[in-house]
C-alpha cells in the first residue's frame, strides 16, 4: 500500500459535508440524521396543544405564561442512514491512466471509483451513518459488513483499496441477487462505467429491484477520458476487455463522430430513465481531480450537502 | 482428357480478382477497449454498408477460390476419354465410296487374297459393335452416292452386324457433304449423341463448314505415309475416219500414285488383242497415248496392267461410233415405196443397184459384178429387193451377208398361185399391229421354209413370209415381190417395214457410251419390251463377280429412264418382248467416279464444332495409324456435372465454416 486512497488533507473537508438524502430516514439507532419521525432530538419541529399524557418536559411554559394556553414543543427524531456502496471491479473498470496515453495514474477508472466510494463512505461515517460496501464483477465479490463511526473509516479504506479488477462484469445479474440487495431502506451508491451488454434495459431491471427495496439510488458513471473521446485512428481490431471478442474497424473522423453520438445517446437514455424514477445520476470523468469532483460536481448535483 | 471450350478460361480472371480483394483486406491492429457496447452500436450501421468486412477468414478465401476455379473449369466444358463401353446414341457413318475398294494398306502386300478398305472397315465396325454397351442405340449411315440411313436407333446387335456385313461399295459420286449434314442434323439436340466416321479420308468435297454439336470421332482406314500405287485410264475413245475402215484410239493415262510406274496397255477389239503398248508414267503426271490402225470392232477395251491397288479404273471401253439409226443397204433396182417406208422407220438407206448400170451415188465407181466393192460403212441391215445380184454370192459380200441381218423380197424361181385368198398370220414381231387379211400378191415363190425359220404369214397353207435366225443373224424373207401386189399402197405397209427393220435390228448392240455408276440414263427401250435386265459383260464387274440386275419398271413397262449398274465395267441392257424374242441391246460402260481414283488424300479432313473448334483433324489420325484401335473404344465423359457438384459441396463446407465463425 504505497498511497492512501484519499489524501489526508481531504478528510477534514469531507467531514464537513454530509450526504443529502431526500427522504426522511427511519432507523432503530439514534444517529445524527434527522428522522422523518418526531422524536427526541434537539431540532425543533413544531408546536402542538398539550394533550394529557404528553411529556411534561416538553411543555412550553413561556407560551403558557404569555397566552394562557398549554402548548408542547415537538422535536425531530434523529436517526442514522444506511449507506450502501457498490463498486464495480470488472475488467472494464481497469482503464484510463495508462502510461501510453500519458494520463496520470489517478485517472484509472477503478482507482477513481474507489476514491469516490471512500469519500462518500467517509462522509457517511462522519455523519454517524451506517456504511456497507460491496465489490462486484459478475457477482458480488466482496462485502464489508455495516460499520459505524469515524473510527471504522480505516476498515472501509482498506477494504476498498484491496479490491483488484477481475474478469467480466455483469452489473445487472450481480445486484439482482437477493443476498446483494440491502435489507434496510437507505441509500445506494453505484460506482461503475455502466457498460452493460444488454444496455439500458438490463440496467433498468436491476435499478427497479433496488427501488423496490426502498433504496435511494445514486448512479456514478466513472468514465475515462479515452472513453469519452477516444483518440484512436487507423485500422484497428477492438478487443473487448471482458469478452475478448474482436471488432475490426477502420477508424475515421466519421466513425469517432458516430461514437460520440452513440455515447451521448446512451447517457441520455440512462439520464431519462433515472429522472423518471427519481434516481440521481452523475457522470464522473476521471480526468477531473477528486476534490473538484466532490466539492463541485457532487454538490452541484445535490447529492452531497454541508 | 480434353477441353471442349477453352473460351471458358476467360472466367479464370476471377481468381486474381479474389486474390486482389484479399490483398486489399486491411490489417488490423489489436486494441483493447473497455467494452464493445458503444462500438457495436457504431459498427452496426457501418457494417451494414460494407459486406466485404465479412471476408475476413482465410479459410473462406481458399474455399472461395476453390469454388471459383471449379466453376471456371466447368465452364470450359472438360471431358475425359473413357475407355470401354460406349453409351447413348451412336451415329456411325460408313464411307462406302469407290475409293474404299482400294486395297487396305494395313494388309500384307504378299497376302494371297487382298483385303480392301471396305472389308477392313467391316471388321472394325463389327469390333466396335461388340464394344457397345447394352441398350445403346446405333444409327448406321451409309455414305454412298446419296446418304442412306440403313438403321435408325437400332438396339439389336445381330441386326447391326448383318447390315454391316451387307455393306457394299457405291461407285457413284459420293455424297460426302450430304451424309455429314444428315449426321449433324441427326445428332443435333441430342446430348447423348456421338458421331463416329469410318472413312479412308479421300474426300473430294470440303466439309469444314458442316457444324457438329455432338462429339465426332474419325476412324481412318488409310494412312498417308504409305506409298500407294494407282494408275488410271482417264479417257479412252476410238474414232473412225470417214473414208477409212481403220479406227484411231486415244487414251489418257494418269498416275495417282506416289512413284513412277511402268505399265502395259492392251487394247482389245471385240475381245481380240489388237494393240499393246508399254509406257512409264511419272507420279502425278498425265500421258496421252494414241493407237492407230485399229480394225473395225463394236467394242474396244483398253486394259492396264499390272494391277494396282485400285482396280475399277484399270479398264476402259469404247464403242464404235454409230448413229442412232441403222444403216440399211438396199440392193434394188428401185422401189420408191420401200425406200420411203424405210426412211420413215428411221433407217439411213443406201441404195445400190443390182447391176452396174443403176448403181447408187455412193457407189460411184461401179465395176464389174465380181469386183463390186463393199460399202465403206458396213451396213446394219441388207435388203435385197427382187432377184439377188450375182456379186453378193462372192467372197467379200457373202461374208458380209453372213454376219448382217438380211431381208430378201421376191426373187427368182418357180411361182405358185394360191387358190383362195385365206390368210393366216402367225404371231411375230414383224406382223405385229397388222391385220393382213388381203393377200399381198397374186403369186408366191415356191420355196421350202428353211429349218431355222418359221412362216409368219401363210396363204392357203403356203408361206408368204418367213423369218428366223440363221447362225445368230436374223433373216426375213418375203416370198413375193412388192410390185406384184398392192401391199405398198396399203396404210399398213410403213408399219410392216418398221416392224421388219426393228426385228432385223434386234440383237444388235448399240453402245450408249460411258456413264458414272448409279447415274440415270435414257435408254431407247422398245415399247414391246416386257422383260429387261442389265448383264455384266466385261471389265471390273466380271472381275468382282457381279450378277445381272433386273431393269427398273414403271407400271408393267420397262422404264426408259434406267439407273446404270452400280459396279464399274461393261454392261449390256437386254430386253425381251412378250413372246421371248430379243430386242435391240445397248451396251454401256459404267465407270466409278473419277475423283475416287485419288486414293491418297492430299488434305486432312476437318470437321468443326459449333463453337469453331476443330473436332477431328484427319492429319493427327493419319500420322498415327496405330492409334486407331485405341481410339475406337473411347467415348467422352463430360466432367461438368461432377465439377458442379464439387463446387456445391465446397460451398456447403464454406457455409459450415461461416456458421461456426471459425477464424483461420
Amino acid at each position: 500500500m504505497t498511497e492512501p486512497l484519499l489524501p489526508p488533507s481531504l478528510l477534514p473537508r469531507l467531514e464537513r459535508l454530509s450526504i443529502a438524502s431526500k427522504r426522511r430516514v427511519k432507523g432503530t439507532t439514534q444517529g445524527k440524521r434527522r428522522s422523518g419521525r418526531l422524536g427526541a432530538s434537539l431540532e425543533f419541529a413544531d408546536y402542538r396543544e398539550y394533550a394529557p399524557g404528553d411529556d411534561i418536559r416538553r411543555f412550553d411554559w413561556g407560551v403558557y405564561a404569555r397566552t394562557g394556553r398549554p402548548f408542547v414543543r415537538q422535536y425531530w427524531d434523529e436517526q442514522e442512514l444506511y449507506v450502501n456502496l457498490y463498486v464495480d471491479i470488472s475488467a472494464s473498470m481497469d482503464f484510463g491512466g495508462e502510461k501510453s496515453t500519458g494520463a496520470p495514474a489517478t485517472e484509472n477508472k477503478l482507482l477513481y471509483a474507489k476514491s469516490l466510494a471512500a469519500s462518500v463512505g467517509y462522509m457517511a461515517l462522519a455523519g454517524y451513518d451506517r456504511v456497507q460496501a460491496s465489490l462486484f464483477a459478475s457477482e458480488v465479490e466482496g462485502k464489508l459488513p455495516p460499520i459505524r463511526g469515524k473510527a471504522s473509516a480505516a476498515r472501509l479504506f482498506t477494504f476498498l483499496q484491496d479490491a483488484v479488477p477481475r474478469g467480466s462484469g455483469d452489473l445487472a445479474s450481480a445486484l439482482r441477487r437477493p443476498q446483494s440487495i440491502p435489507r434496510q431502506p437507505g441509500m445506494t451508491w453505484i460506482f461503475s462505467d455502466f457498460w452493460l451488454e444488454g444496455g439500458i434495459e438490463t440496467l433498468g431491471d436491476m435499478l427497479s429491484f433496488l427501488l423496490a427495496a426502498g433504496q435511494e439510488i445514486v448512479l456514478v458513471q466513472v468514465l475515462s477520458s479515452e472513453e469519452l473521446g477516444p483518440k484512436l485512428s487507423g485500422d484497428l481490431r477492438l478487443l473487448d476487455s471482458e469478452l475478448g471478442t474482436g471488432k475490426e474497424i477502420a477508424l475515421t473522423g466519421k466513425v469517432l463522430e458516430k461514437y460520440g453520438y452513440a455515447l451521448k445517446q446512451y447517457r441520455e437514455e440512462i439520464a431519462r430513465f433515472c429522472s423518471e424514477r427519481g434516481i440521481r445520476y452523475v457522470l464522473a470523468p476521471t480526468h477531473l481531480p477528486l476534490e473538484k469532483r466532490i466539492f463541485e460536481t457532487l454538490r452541484g448535483a445535490g447529492v452531497v450537502g454541508s | 482428357m480434353g477441353i471442349t471450350s477453352w473460351a471458358g478460361l476467360w472466367f479464370g480472371l476471377t481468381i486474381p480478382v479474389i486474390v486482389l480483394m484479399y490483398l486489399f483486406k486491411r490489417k488490423y491492429i489489436d486494441t483493447i477497449v473497455p467494452s464493445h457496447l458503444l462500438w457495436n452500436r457504431v459498427l452496426r450501421n457501418i457494417e451494414a454498408n460494407r459486406p466485404w468486412q465479412k471476408l475476413q477468414n482465410r479459410l473462406l478465401l481458399w474455399l472461395q477460390l476453390l469454388v471459383a476455379a471449379l466453376l471456371v473449369f466447368a465452364l470450359m466444358l472438360p471431358f475425359v476419354w473413357v475407355h470401354g463401353k460406349a453409351q447413348g446414341h451412336t451415329i456411325i457413318i460408313a464411307d462406302t465410296s469407290a475409293s474404299m475398294s482400294a486395297i487396305w494398306d494395313g494388309a500384307l502386300k504378299n497376302q494371297e487374297d487382298s483385303v480392301t478398305r471396305l472389308t477392313e472397315m467391316k471388321k472394325q465396325l463389327i469390333k466396335y459393335t461388340d464394344s457397345l454397351d447394352q441398350g445403346s442405340e446405333v444409327t448406321l449411315l451409309k455414305l454412298g452416292s446419296e446418304p442412306q440411313v440403313l438403321l435408325s436407333r437400332e438396339h439389336d446387335e445381330k441386326v447391326l452386324k448383318k447390315v454391316i456385313e451387307a455393306l457394299s461399295i457405291d461407285y457413284g459420286k459420293a455424297a460426302y457433304r450430304e451424309a455429314l449434314s444428315l449426321a449433324a442434323a441427326l445428332s443435333r439436340d441430342d446430348s447423348k449423341a456421338r458421331v463416329v466416321l469410318y472413312t479412308d479420308g479421300e474426300w473430294s468435297e470440303s466439309s469444314a463448314d458442316i457444324v457438329f454439336d455432338a462429339p465426332v470421332e474419325m476412324v481412318s482406314l488409310n494412312s498417308s505415309n504409305v506409298a500407294v500405287v494407282n494408275v488410271a485410264i482417264e479417257q479412252f475413245g476410238v474414232k473412225y475416219d470417214s473414208n477409212s475402215t481403220e479406227g484411231a484410239g486415244v487414251a489418257v493415262i494418269r498416275n495417282y500414285g506416289t512413284s513412277q510406274v511402268k505399265v502395259t496397255l492392251d487394247l482389245y477389239g471385240d475381245g481380240k488383242l489388237t494393240a499393246s503398248k508399254q509406257l512409264v508414267v511419272e507420279s502425278g503426271k498425265r500421258m496421252t497415248m494414241s493407237f492407230a490402225g485399229l480394225p473395225v470392232a463394236d467394242i474396244y477395251k483398253l486394259k492396264l496392267s499390272p494391277d494396282d491397288e485400285y482396280a475399277p479404273d484399270n479398264e476402259a471401253f469404247a464403242f464404235r461410233e454409230q448413229g442412232g439409226a441403222p444403216n440399211v443397204l438396199l440392193i434394188s433396182s428401185g422401189n420408191l415405196f420401200l425406200e420411203k417406208a424405210l426412211q420413215l422407220s428411221g433407217a439411213r438407206v443406201t441404195l445400190m443397184g443390182p447391176d452396174s448400170s443403176s448403181s447408187s451415188d455412193d457407189e460411184g465407181e461401179a465395176g464389174n459384178t465380181s469386183t463390186r466393192k463393199l460399202p465403206s460403212l458396213s451396213p446394219d441391215i441388207v435388203i435385197v429387193d427382187g432377184e439377188a445380184p450375182a456379186f453378193i454370192k462372192q467372197t467379200p459380200w457373202a461374208e458380209l451377208l453372213r454376219d448382217t441381218p438380211l431381208w430378201t423380197l421376191g426373187g427368182q424361181g418357180e411361182v405358185v398361185q394360191p387358190t383362195r385368198g385365206e390368210m393366216k398370220v402367225e404371231n411375230h414381231p414383224v406382223t405385229r399391229y397388222l391385220s393382213l387379211t388381203e393377200p399381198p400378191a397374186g403369186e408366191l415363190q415356191d420355196e421350202e421354209v428353211p429349218a431355222w425359220a418359221k412362216p409368219i404369214l401363210t396363204m392357203d397353207g403356203l408361206p408368204v413370209m418367213y423369218a428366223g435366225t440363221e447362225a445368230g443373224v436374223p433373216r426375213l424373207r418375203f416370198l413375193f415381190t412388192l410390185e406384184e401386189g398392192d401391199l405398198p399402197l396399203r396404210p399398213e405397209f410403213p408399219i410392216l417395214v418398221n416392224n421388219a427393220v426393228q426385228w432385223l435390228q434386234s440383237g444388235k448392240m448399240t453402245g450408249l457410251g460411258r456413264v458414272t455408276a448409279g447415274s440415270i440414263i435414257d435408254i431407247p427401250v422398245s415399247a414391246s419390251a416386257v422383260e429387261a435386265s442389265w448383264i455384266p459383260i466385261d471389265g471390273y464387274a466380271i472381275a468382282v463377280g457381279a450378277k445381272s440386275i433386273p431393269a427398273r419398271q414403271s407400271d408393267q413397262y420397262i422404264a426408259s429412264e434406267q439407273e446404270s449398274p452400280g459396279i464399274p465395267g461393261l454392261w449390256r441392257f437386254v430386253s425381251k418382248s412378250e413372246d421371248g424374242t430379243d430386242l435391240p441391246e445397248f451396251s454401256v460402260e459404267v465407270t466409278a467416279d473419277s475423283r475416287e481414283s485419288v486414293i491418297q488424300s492430299a488434305e486432312p479432313l476437318q470437321l468443326s464444332r459449333s463453337d469453331g473448334t476443330v473436332v477431328v483433324d484427319g492429319d493427327d489420325i493419319g500420322d498415327n495409324p496405330s492409334g486407331n484401335e485405341s481410339m475406337q473404344l473411347k467415348s467422352r465423359l463430360s466432367l461438368v456435372y461432377l465439377l458442379a457438384w464439387l463446387a456445391l459441396l465446397v460451398i456447403l463446407v464454406e457455409w459450415g465454416v461461416y456458421q461456426r465463425g471459425r477464424s483461420i
